[in-house]
This record gives C-alpha cells, structure tokens and sequence, in this order.
C-alpha cells in the first residue's frame, strides 16, 4: 500500500511535470493569441485593443500565473478554442479519441499475436533459417521511413493484390490497413525485443530439465518460457504504446484515418497552436495512465512483486 | 493456450466493434462513391451560409442557387424560372413551382427571402457579393432592389453563397440546413466525409444513383490507387501528378475542362525592393510559363501572359502591348543590370543602393504545383543574382496581413461567377481588403467603377481588358498559367459532365452500371 | 573477437567513405542539383541520369549526394548534443548525487512521460519549420537516455574502489570527475550514440514528411522522399533510390553501433 501511495505521489509529480512542459511550450511559440482573438471577432487591432485583450486573456500576468490559470481550465475540461475549427479542442479531440483508441487496440492485438510466437520460435531457433529470415525482415522494417513502408505496402497488397482497401474509413475492411501498417512496423521492433527477453529467460538452467522430463517444445515454450517472461513482455507493452501512439500520426494521415494523429498532423499544417497543445497533453496523460496500469498489473502477474510489496 | 484464446476472443470483440462502428453503412441500391482533397472537398459545417460552407455544399449536390453557371460561364435558370431586370436597381424573379426543401417545406419567395436574410446576417461576404438593399416576397415572385446598379445580379447569384435553404428551420448541429439539391447528407464528419442518399422528391427528377459517399483523402497517391482499386468511381480536380498515372490506364476515363484557376504572383506593394517595376519585370522573364504548364500540369494547363483565360470573352491578350512575351533570363539580367543592380561584394547576390536584393517568397504548403513553380523561380534567379527564401504555409492570411513577405505564389479562382468584376473588385481596386499586394493604379480604379455601372455587355468586354492591360503591365499581379478543372472516373459512370466553375459536382444524372 | 574488430573497421571505413562522399561530392556533380531542367522531368534512370530525374527534370543522383550532407550531418549533430549535454549532466548528478540527482531524474521522467515521436512533433510544430528546429525538437526527445545512462554508471563506480584511492589522495571532485568516471562512461554511452543515429535519422524523415523539415531548396532525402511520394507508380526512382541512400545511412551506423558493442563488450549494460 506504501508503494502505491509512493507511485500514486510520483505520478502526480510527473503530471504537474507535463502539463507544465506542455505549457512553456505554447508558451514559446510565435504568434499573439490575443491578436487572433481580435482578428477572429473582427475586431480593429489597434495597441489600445492589444493591451485590453491581453488583459482579459491574462497575458500580461507572470508565466507561472498564466499557467496555473490555464492547469485550472485544463482541469475544468476546457483546453481553449481551436483556430481553425474555431470548436473547443476537448471536443475536438474527444470526438476522434475513439476512433484512435480502435486502431490502437487492434494493432495491439496484432502486434502481441505476431509478435510473441515469431519471437518465441525466433529464440527457440537461434540463428536458424527462420531467425534470419526475420532478422532481415524486422530489419529492413526498422530501417525505412514509416510513411515510404505504408504506400509501399498500399501499393503491394492494395493495389497490386487488391487486398485491402486503400481508405482508412472505420469500418473492417477500413481498418486492416492503417492496423496492419501500424502493427507491422511496431512488430518489427517488438519481435527483436521478444527474442532478447526470451534467449535470457533461456539461458537459465530449468529449460533443460524441462526437456529432460520429455515435454514438448510448443509447450515448454508456451506454457513455462513465456509465462516466466511475463514481467518483461508487459513492460514491453507499457513502452510500445508510445510508438504507437507516435506512429498513428503518419499512418492515420495517409490512410485517411479520422483520428487524433491526423487531427494534430492537420492542426501543425494551420499552425494550430491551441489544438496541438491539447493533442500533446491528452496524448502524453493517456501514456501515463496506460504505464502507470502496467505498473499495477506486476503485482498480479509477479507474486514476488506481490509478496514484496 | 487459453490465453491465445483470450487473444482471439479480444481480437474478434474489437472488430465486433468496429462493425458496429459501421452501422451507419447505405441500406442498399446503388452506391456512388467519390474522392477529392480537402481543398474542394472540405467543408466545416452543412450550414449555406457558414464560411465558404456553401461553396462545398453546392460540390456535394446538396444546395442549388437561383441561377446556374452552364460550361461556358452563362448564367441559366435554375431554382428561379425566369427574371425581369425592371430597371437599373430592381430585378423581379419568378421562383420554380413545385420545389421543395428536402424536409418538405415549399420554396417560395417568401422563403428565399428568409434564406438570404439569414445568410446576410451571418456571413459578412454576402454583402461584398451582392449588396441588396431590399427583398419583396408575393407568392413565387421575389422582387429584389441593389443599392448601387450592378449589370451582374444574376451572375452574383450564382455564387454558391447564395445557395437557397430552409431558414424556417433550425440547422441540425450534424446534417445543417435542408436544401433542395438531388441530394440529402446522412452523416457528416467535418473535413472528412459526408454520406447522402437520394432526395426522392427532387425537382428535377429522382437522381440515378441512391446513395453517393464523398471522402476527402490527402495524400495525393492514395487518392489515385483508390480509383484504380475501384473503391472510388471518381476523383475530382485531380491533382496534377495524377494524370500521368492515368493517362493510359484501362477503364478509367480522364476530362478535363480549362478553368478560371490561375497560378500567379502577387509583389507586396509595402515591400521597398519589390517596388522596383523593373525588378518584377526580370522575374516575370525568368519564369518558364511554358514548360511549367507543360511538365508540372503535365500540359493541363496554358501558360499566361495576360490576366484571364482566353476561354472567357474578356480573356485574350491580342492588342496589349507586353513587356514580358517568353523565357528570357538573358534579357531580365540585362534589365536588372540597366537598372543599378550590380553585384558589389562579390557574395553572387545583386545590390541595388547598397541593399542586396534577398526576397521572400511564400507559398501553401499543400499546392505541390505552387511549391514547384516556387522551387523553380528560386533555382532562376539565383542565376540571375536574386535571393529567394521560400516559406510554405498552410495559411497564408496572417503573414500577408503582417506584410512579412515580399511576393507570393498564389492560386486563385478569377471568374468564378463568369464575370470579370469578382477578381478586379477583389484583387486590384486600391480600397479592396482583399488587394493583397496593395496595387494601386487610379485608371484601375477608374475603370473599375465604369465597369460597375455599365450594363452593356460589349462595353463592358472592352474595358474589362483595358483593366487587364494595365494590370499585365504593371505587373504587381503576374499571372503565369490557367489551369484545367480534371476529373478522373470510372468507365461505368455515366451522365457526369465537367463543370469548369468548381461550383458543381454531384447531379441527378449520375449514374454507374453494376 | 576478429569478426567484431573487422565488423568495426569495415563500418568505419563506411562511414567516412560517406562523410567523404558528403563532404566533397557536392563538388563534382555532374549535374546541378537544384537547377529546374524542364525538358528532362520524370526520366528513369539512364546513362546521362544515372538514377533518373526527378519532376522538375533535376538529377536524382546528384541529389542524393547532395542532400548527403544535410541529412547525416543533422542527424550527427542531434546524438553529438544530446550526447554531450545528457553525458555531462547524467555524470555531475550521478556522483554529486543529492538534490541534482533527484531534480535530474524527475526531469528526464517528465520528458519521458511523453511518447516520443510526439513530443518532437510537437516542440517542432510550434517552433515552426526549419533544420535547427528539427535538430533542437530531436534533441529534447533522445537526452533523456543519456542523462539516465550515464548516471546510472557513475552511481555504480561511485564506490569503486580505484575511486576511493583517487579520493584518498586528495583528487578533486573535477578531477576526478574527468581523470576517471567520464572514461568509463563514455564508452557504453557512445554505443547508445552510434546505435541512435539510424533512428534519429529516421525521426527526421518522419518530421520532414509532416512538412516539419528542412528550408528550401533542400534534397534532404526524408524531405524528397516525402516530396515524391506523389510519383510513386510513375517515377518511383526519385523515392526507392532516397530510401534505398537512407537504408544505407542506417544499416552501416547500425553495424557501427553493434560492432562498438562488441569491442567495448558493454552487453551488460546496455
């Protein structure tokens, strides 16, 4: 209980930390919001105008005031207006949320069925012709832009195999394709870390009497290996959604994807500055939460942990 | 192995949710799907009167105007069924029996009056595209009073602006206002997508097709690989690069209509060095108009010399006296040389009173062809000693405004409503907002009202050139090519017709065999 | 052991053979890289084009080479900061410890509670386009693994005992700062470095795709390829022959980064 206090304080540390370098950065960025504001009313610019607006928006206050008013309204849901939907951004980015927490999960889901088996038997069959064919694959996905993979692999299976089809639009057959883009490249790196974790879990001695006992290499595999490597996977799983997260932006723009990466790729064109701020806060709080999950869920996959704590 | 069960059990709920997602899908019958980028698809709202709203919502077929523009520019009959110009002021129009909204409503005088009283309310541009005074409503007939004389009345009520909607009823905050187009928005996801299905009541004939999905995609190759995949019947304005990959390609079919759509540049007035006539002079020698419209448009396009397309009545050259006639990079060194620019320390940049001529070009970061001429104009006059710092923006209002640019490649289109005042009001009176470039020439301004007040349409041929004269000459605008409107569609479409205006798209005579 | 120490030489040798390439190509190009030739747009490769010409009729060859310089050399300016500003601060904390350490590692948490590709994307889209915003936005996202790297190896040879020794006779806290915990660090944290570089590289072409890049003119190859994605089924040289220069940059930094792991044998640690 001690240590989840202590975890609970060191997240409410670190959400202070983001919401404030999510502020300065806004803070830094070039053009005056109370300029925009009159121009958006169709009001005269004139100094007089400035300085009033900036008052009310309380631009002439010290940093550290302005952003404990802006963590207030963060707090009561409002993050500002957008300039260029001229919507509010939590409704904005609520509105698309869903459609990216989908084609995260899926690609989650994917990324954990392609990944855990390739990676088992590529470790199981260390340096056979199986675990250079992957070695090479995983490679060549790690080492090429994730924008150039996605139309090669629009070009390939869409076009060419006429497989999927090319629009992202949410629906099955929309989401095979961003979801697969999405996992494939995620995969690669994933299976290269499922191998590390599993040749260590190897490496120590009860494989072997495993074996000896005449159980089947699936199920040794399987059941034993990879249940010991559960700590390790799910931390994997922790990080990886950052990547993920990451990689929706390019993906989601080029398949159309009506999701928040596609919002803030447009919101960084229009040099949205309200909505891109919005994007960064929710994106790098969902993180958080999300890790902050993974943590917990050690103490149910670990008993040590447990017994520790 | 339970756990992989557990996997497959997670996996197939969360596409047991995504097909829930898709609920939404058309009920049946025959499905008409098209694509474009934001730029002609995009709308925020389905609301006529809202931004450019319904500039996009005459694309999608939705709203109808009074009038509509045919092929060639000329204003026909369209929700109105006939007009009297009464006198200079006052124009009587007689509305359509039988139209009505897509809720039912019927639309009369009385309701078109409503429908532009709302529009003039919210969206400041009305007025600047048609000042109305005051609306008389008897019956079907609508009798209308200008407050100046305006000979373009029924070419200004072409402007998509003043579509005709129900303003009886409040807009839906998804599916907007009701109009009286062939068809009817379902869903809408703003910037995105829209579903519509056919207006069963549409006055001019039930349309072919049942329903039609529009999607807005972005990048350029996915849009392309949609039509050849066969998930889309049709692209609208196409971009450019697209029409190599279609040019031999079986069952899709290429048309392309030359429209008002012009690249062009645009010299801050407020900028000391772009003052210098002879500077903007040697730029526009330096820009191969030709080759630009041969390669970048890959010939959908025509190089200019002048303002208009030769399309339009107004639009020809002949007559003019041009200073700049070709490419000549030689001959705009020269110019600059006979003008005091010379490289003084030596650094290849040009100075002219001791200030090197560095200028900075802005431009859309989504116009790959306007990026392209951009990147040509730099390579050129870095031969010639002139210094370009190219800028992309998304939007280009704010820093206009600031005047933090020296010029700018622009895209515009001229004579979107077919008359030749819409650009000379907007872009080169001296009191206009919308002159960008602070040009000021009195004999423009001059002319510009005589345009004005002249209903006769020769006269008003014969000085909307003298305009144009002035403004090639002038050359604070230069414009370098008119592009083509492009569609590429399936080869089972049938009864669909380029319009060049860009202010159509989707009719009832669309149709796709199975 | 020889399979690493060829494995290095051969990658090194690579790698200046590139910087060569990057460094003086620009000088012997046939062709001008920037200069529009309207006449030969969209040619595929041939003897005149080696790799084919690009929409405006530029070399594709040429400017590969020429866009070499902006491409490697950013993405080595990126691991150079962050390698030296998150190695001197990681060791300052590591062995003060206290206060700093504390403040340090709250620090590093805070950026890296964002996920990263993000958080360039975002400290790039506000500062606006340009090379030296990319560069700082990619800084702020990889210092934070070296700050933590070489702290956590200064605080393990903090006791040590040779460090002991250099205190007892009455080293400075600078000296011994520099004489001996930095050469042990630095080896391990320039093994990160080398293994960075091909996903720096990579997060820059990401940038440049989301219009976030370089300034123009530029043949930056994240920023052509981005660019010529529009001619992917008709003139797929411009973007095959940039990705395949990239696949290239990356594969030897990477083989690079292996083989140093190797030769300073920092498995453990990493």
């Amino acid at each position: 209980m001690r240590k989840f206090l202590r975890n609970l304080a060191q997240t409410l540390i670190l959400i202070v930390g983001i919401t404030f370098l999510s502020f300065t950065l806004s803070y830094l960025s070039p053009g005056d919001p109370a300029q925009q504001m009159l121009k958006r009313s169709g009001m005269m610019v004139t100094e007089e105008t400035l300085q009033k607006a900036r008052h009310e928006l309380g631009l002439d206050q010290p940093m550290l005031v302005q952003y404990g008013l802006w963590l207030r309204n963060l707090v009561k849901g409002d993050m500002g207006t957008s300039v260029k939907s001229r919507k509010a951004v939590a409704l904005e980015l609520g509105k698309r949320l869903p459609n990216t927490a989908l084609l995260a999960v899926v690609s989650m889901l994917l990324v954990i069925a392609i990944s855990t088996p390739v990676g088992l038997l590529c470790a199981w069959w260390k340096d056979g012709p199986l675990d250079n064919a992957f070695r090479f694959v995983t490679y060549l996905f790690a080492s090429l832009p994730s924008f150039f993979i996605s139309l090669i692999m629009m070009y390939v299976l869409s076009l060419r195999l006429k497989w999927f089809p090319v629009i992202g639009s949410v629906s099955v057959k929309g989401i095979v394709m961003p979801a697969l883009v999405l996992s494939l490249t995620l995969s690669a790196w994933y299976i290269r870390q499922v191998r590390a974790i599993v040749l260590r879990e190897m490496e120590k001695g009860y494989i072997d009497g495993l074996m000896s006992r005449g159980l089947s290499t699936g199920s040794i595999l399987f059941r034993h290996v990879l249940r010991n490597c559960m700590v390790p996977l799910v931390t994997l799983f922790g990080i990886s959604i950052g990547n993920l997260m990451g990689g929706a932006t390019i993906v989601e723009s080029i398949f159309s994807w009506p999701g928040v990466g596609k919002l803030a790729v447009d919101s960084i064109t229009a040099r949205d500055y309200p909505m891109i701020q919005g994007y960064v806060v929710w994106m790098a709080l969902i993180f958080l939460a999300i890790n902050f999950l993974v943590d917990l869920s050690y103490r149910f996959l670990d008993p040590r942990i447990r017994k520790g704590a | 192995m339970k756990k992989i069960l557990a996997l497959v059990l997670a996996m197939m709920l969360a596409l047991g949710c995504v097909a829930f997602a898709e609920g939404a899908s058309p009920a049946g019958g025959k499905t008409f799907t098209a694509g474009a980028t934001t730029g002609f698809f995009g709308a925020e709202s389905l609301d006529v009167a809202a931004g450019w709203d319904g500039w996009i919502m005459s694309i999608y077929g939705i709203s109808e105007n009074l009038f509509r523009l045919d092929e060639n520019y000329v204003p026909q009959p369209w929700i109105a069924e006939s007009y009297e110009n009464v006198d200079e002021l006052t124009w009587k129009f007689t509305i359509r029996e039988g139209v009505t909204f897509s809720n039912g409503n019927p639309v009369d005088a009385a309701a078109v009056k409503a429908c532009f009283e709302r529009t003039y309310q919210i969206n400041d541009r009305a007025a600047s595209t048609l000042d109305i005074a005051s609306m008389e409503a008897d019956g079907q007939v609508l009798t209308l009073v200008t407050a100046t004389p305006n000979p373009t009345v029924i070419n200004d009520l072409c402007d998509p602006l003043m579509g005709i909607y129900d303003a009886s009823q409040e807009p839906d905050p998804e599916l907007g206002v009701a109009c009286t187009g062939p068809f009817i928005a379902t869903a809408f996801t703003a910037m995105t997508e829209v579903s519509m299905v056919a207006n069963e009541n549409y006055w001019g004939g039930r349309p072919l097709v049942d329903n039609v999905e529009l999607k807005i995609i972005d990048d350029n190759e996915a849009l392309n690989m949609a039509l050849q995949n066969g998930e889309i019947d049709l692209i609208a304005q196409l971009p450019a690069a697209g029409t190599a990959v279609f040019a031999d390609a079986e069952g899709i079919v290429m048309d392309a209509k030359t429209s008002t759509r012009a690249n062009f540049l645009c010299y801050d007035q407020n900028r000391p060095l772009v003052q210098d006539q002879a500077l903007r002079d040697a730029i526009g020698m330096c820009i191969d108009r030709e080759a630009f419209a041969e390669v970048v448009y890959n010939g959908y396009a025509t190089a200019s010399y002048g303002v208009y397309p030769a399309s339009l009545p107004y639009g020809s050259t002949d007559g003019f006296e041009l200073k700049v006639t070709g490419y000549d990079p030689e001959g705009a060194a020269a110019l600059l040389a006979e003008n005091g620019y010379e490289d003084t320390d030596g650094d290849g940049i040009l100075e002219k009173d001791g200030q090197a001529v560095s200028l900075k070009l802005i431009t859309y970061s989504y116009n790959n062809q306007c990026i392209q001429l951009a990147d040509m104009l730099q390579a050129e006059l870095a031969g010639i000693g002139v210094d370009v710092q190219i800028e992309t923006m998304d939007v280009l209002d704010d820093t206009v405004a600031a005047d933090d640019f020296d010029f700018a490649v622009m895209n515009y289109a001229m004579a979107p409503t077919g008359s030749a005042q819409y650009l000379i009001s907007m872009l080169f009176e001296s009191a206009s907002s919308g002159n960008v470039a602070h040009y000021s020439n009195e004999k423009v301004d001059e002319l510009s009202n005589q345009l004005k007040a002249t209903f006769d349409e020769d006269e008003r041929i014969a000085i909307a050139k003298s305009v144009c004269e002035q403004v090639v000459n002038d050359r604070v605008y230069d414009f370098v090519c008119h592009q083509q409107l492009i569609c590429a569609y399936s080869d089972k479409v049938t009864g669909f017709v380029v319009n060049p205006t860009e202010y159509y798209l989707i009719t009832n005579t669309i149709d796709i065999a199975e | 052991m020889k399979r690493n120490k060829a494995g290095l030489v051969i990658s090194l040798t690579l790698i200046a053979l590139l910087a060569l390439v990057a460094i003086i190509g620009p000088n012997y190009l046939p062709h001008q890289p920037f200069k529009p030739d309207m006449r030969t747009a969209l040619q595929p490769p041939s003897h005149e084009h080696l790799l084919g010409t690009d929409n405006l009729g530029r070399c594709v060859a040429c400017r590969i080479v020429a866009g070499a310089s902006t491409s490697l050399f950013a993405a080595l300016a990126v691991v150079a900061i962050v390698f030296a500003i998150g190695t001197v601060l990681g060791i300052t904390a590591g062995y003060i410890g206290g206060v700093m350490d504390h403040v340090l590692m709250r620090v590093t948490l805070i950026f890296q509670a964002f996920p990263s590709f993000i958080l360039a994307v975002a400290v790039a889209g506000i500062l606006g386009n340009g090379m030296g915003n990319s560069i700082l936005s990619l800084c702020a996202v990889y210092w934070t693994t070296y700050a933590r790297l070489a702290r956590s190896l200064t605080v393990s040879m903090r006791n040590a005992p040779y460090i002991k020794a250099a205190k007892v006779c009455g080293a400075g806290k600078l000296s011994i700062l520099f004489k001996y915990v930095l050469p042990n660090v630095v080896a391990p944290v320039l093994v990160t470095a080398a293994l960075d570089v091909g996903s720096v590289i990579l997060s820059m072409a990401g940038l440049s795709f989301l219009g976030l890049g370089a300034v123009r003119p530029t043949a930056e190859w994240g920023a052509v390829m981005s660019e010529a994605k529009d001619y992917l089924q008709k003139a797929p040289w411009i973007i095959v022959f940039n990705g395949i220069a990239l696949f290239l940059v990356v594969t030897v930094f990477n083989l690079l980064g292996d083989s140093l792991r190797d030769a300073l044998d920092t498995k453990g640690e990493i």
